[in-house]
């Protein structure tokens, strides 16, 4: 499908500038700061970014878990077109979540009650929203089971979330999510807390589902490499912003942004050598005081005076926007010689 | 710089040798007079690591990486096997002996948020190694060796007086690095040093610790999970499954070639920031997941997942031997 096909089909989720913000002792911090996003049927997206960017907030502002200190500040969240922050589309939203969109921890064992077996959680799930009965819900969560990978599904049923491994209880989750077939997944970094070889599994089972049931999904991590794998699209964040967006292929093959280009560049391939990896030097600025231009800029190599104004998401080529006043410009030069570095 | 830098190691003196160490630990027991039950956490490992080379240290969570680590520290007790360190067996060293051994060797630390202590300014704590040892009598008389070492790490000077609190993961983990240098070990281990930082951040640590690696040769028992990582940073490399050690070579050896079917399904599970290569990329997905240590598998660890087992493997335990010229591998079909 190319980008233009996507466009003309309806967005099953739009984000409209959305900013979220919350109060602290410090004063408050500016988590989200205008994001604009759109997920469409049987896509997959990915939200790419470090600690504290604003991808889980964005997330958990689509489930509504934005609680007490935060609050949504401004802005629209959008299901078919219909708004989920209006008076009219609170019931509505109430209504969707949990059923036609679901929600994937990263931690499984933080997320599943430790005190109620697999099958009455994942029963709780289907007698709430579905209204099946307790036979009924029984026999569909062995099915569930059994759709996710799960071996003997009706012993496992009866068992607690502790019997079970660590790539198990991440199965059941997702068992959970899709358990009322939902039309959207968000997936919170699904396999951060998984070892390499069970996050292999876990992945491949996420984008089997994707195919059979033509979900929609928006996998949200820092691992470059995982995105590679599985998605459509990538935005990638920086300081509660997205600083570039565009089809997977485009984004890494061409990064427009510098902080896109530093990140891709600064880590380590399996597949690549290089001699020294480029590194992007500082951190992240602090949420509390955001800056009123671009956030990257301090640490940014081509940064100029007019990097102190705010720079729009513009389409740079075919396929991608970034926001940046030099975009598609290489940023990193090969990294400086040993020498240079130490003296 | 120094002159030792990763030179031939079949001519060189190892650092360190490590000879069929094992580490048990005790776990509870099934009632009160029943026998207390053993988990074998570490089973008859054995590595060389040369002067200024980087051993990478790969493997699962609970494979054993760390209780490597802490065991060559003589954090821990060993339960088997020898640790001999520049030439001398430390396997039994104690007291008095023990604290000046640890001088040599040092230990870089995962989370950086954990490991420094929120109450201390940071030049209490990377002065307190030098205090502990008897090298300087108080923290005034380190204020130069210390601002030698946050030099040394890219730390501004003033950052002396100021409290972990206000620096960054990325600035937090080269305070542990300056602490672990305070003393000039010769030999480090770094647990994990990067996994708990952010991506941007964490090659500016890698790039350090190269950095170092080449001015004071300093000897790594690198640690992770991250195989992109420990490819970018090691000279040798081992990966350890379930207790065990399964495979041992020169990085090109073992990334270009592995030969243990659980390295080579290691190896395509790493997913590759490349949509392309990604997609191209044959993945070897092995059902199963890594068996209980406290109850493993009888003969190879790995057999109960592996496409290549035999009878043999249920069986025997494979034996470390060498396939190729520094490459060792611990299979009975390879």
């Amino acid at each position: 499908m190319t980008e233009m096909d996507m466009m003309s089909e309806a967005a099953l989720l739009e984000i409209d500038r959305l900013c979220v913000e919350f109060d602290t002792r410090g004063g408050v911090v500016h988590g989200l700061r205008g994001v604009d996003l759109s997920v469409r049927r049987g896509e997959t997206l990915a939200i790419v970014g470090e600690s504290g960017s604003g991808k889980s907030v964005t997330a958990q502002a689509v489930m509504g878990l934005i609680d007490v200190p935060g609050r949504i500040a401004s802005g629209d969240i959008r299901w078919k077109g219909q708004s989920m922050l209006s008076r009219e589309g609170l019931a509505m939203a109430q209504d969707i979540r949990g059923k036609d969109v679901a929600l994937i921890f990263q931690d499984p064992m933080t997320s599943l009650n430790p005190l109620m077996t697999i099958g009455a959680q994942i029963g709780e799930v289907l007698r709430r929203h579905l209204g099946l009965s307790k036979i009924q819900a029984r026999t569909r969560t062995e099915e569930l089971l059994g759709a996710v990978g799960i071996s003997a599904p009706r012993r496992r049923v009866d068992q607690y979330p502790h019997e079970l491994s660590g790539g198990m209880r991440q199965r059941v989750m997702i068992a959970m999510a899709i358990a009322c077939e939902p039309q959207l997944l968000i997936a919170d970094e699904p396999t951060t807390a998984l070892d390499v070889t069970i996050q292999a599994q876990v992945l491949e089972l996420l984008a089997g589902l994707q195919e059979t049931l033509r979900l929609s999904v928006i996998l949200i991590t820092h691992d470059l490499g995982v995105v590679a794998g599985l998605c459509h699209r990538v935005a990638v964040m920086y300081a509660g912003k997205i600083i570039e967006t565009g089809l997977a292929d485009d984004v890494f093959e061409r990064p427009s942004h510098p902080y896109t280009q530093g990140l891709i560049r600064s880590t380590p391939r399996l597949d690549d050598q290089m001699e020294r990896l480029i590194a992007i030097e500082g951190s992240p600025p602090s949420l509390l005081a955001p800056p009123t231009g671009c956030a990257f800029s301090p640490r940014c190599p081509l940064s100029e005076p007019k990097c102190a104004e705010q720079p729009p998401l513009v389409a740079v080529h075919a396929g991608a926007s970034a926001a940046c006043w030099h975009p598609a410009t290489p940023a990193w030069r090969e990294a400086p010689a040993l020498a240079e570095a130490v003296s | 710089m120094s002159a030792v830098l990763a030179s031939a190691p079949e001519t060189a003196q190892p650092l360190l040798s490590v000879r069929s160490l094992s580490v048990r630990y005790q776990a509870g027991r099934n009632g009160f007079w029943a026998r207390p039950r053993m988990i074998n956490a570490l089973q008859d490992i054995s590595f060389d690591l040369y002067p200024g080379e980087t051993l990478g240290l790969v493997g699962e969570s609970g494979s054993g990486k760390t209780t490597t680590g802490r065991a060559v520290l003589r954090r821990i007790d060993t339960s088997d096997g020898r640790i001999v360190f520049n030439g001398r067996d430390i396997t039994n060293v104690k007291g008095e002996e023990l604290r000046k051994l640890r001088r040599n060797m040092q230990l870089v630390f995962q989370d950086p948020y954990a490991s420094l202590n929120p109450r201390m300014r940071v030049l209490d704590i990377v002065a307190e190694p030098l205090i502990v040892h008897g090298l300087v009598r108080n923290v005034d008389e380190a204020r130069d060796q210390v601002g030698e070492l946050m030099r040394l790490v890219n730390l501004p000077r003033d950052a002396h007086d100021r409290f972990p609190h206000a620096f960054s993961g990325g600035q937090r983990q080269r305070i542990g690095i300056a602490r672990a240098l305070a003393l000039k070990p010769e030999f480090i281990v770094a647990d994990e040093p990067v996994s708990a930082l952010d991506v941007s951040v964490r090659a500016q640590v890698v790039n350090l610790l190269q950095d170092l690696q080449k001015e004071l040769g300093l000897s790594y028992l690198f640690i992770a999970h991250d195989l992109s990582v420990v490819r970018h940073i090691s000279h040798r490399v081992a990966i350890l499954y379930s207790g065990r050690m399964v495979e041992i070579a020169s990085r090109d050896s073992l990334y270009e070639r592995p030969m243990h079917p659980y390295t080579e399904a290691l190896l395509s599970a790493v997913p590759v920031p490349d949509p392309k290569t990604q997609r191209a990329r044959k993945r070897i997905v092995y059902k199963g997941e890594v068996p209980d240590v406290a109850n493993p598998p009888v003969g190879c660890h790995f057999h109960t997942r592996c496409p290549i087992a035999t009878e043999r493997c249920s069986l025997q335990v494979p034996i470390l031997t060498k396939k190729a010229p520094d490459h060792w591998v611990a299979c009975w079909n390879r």
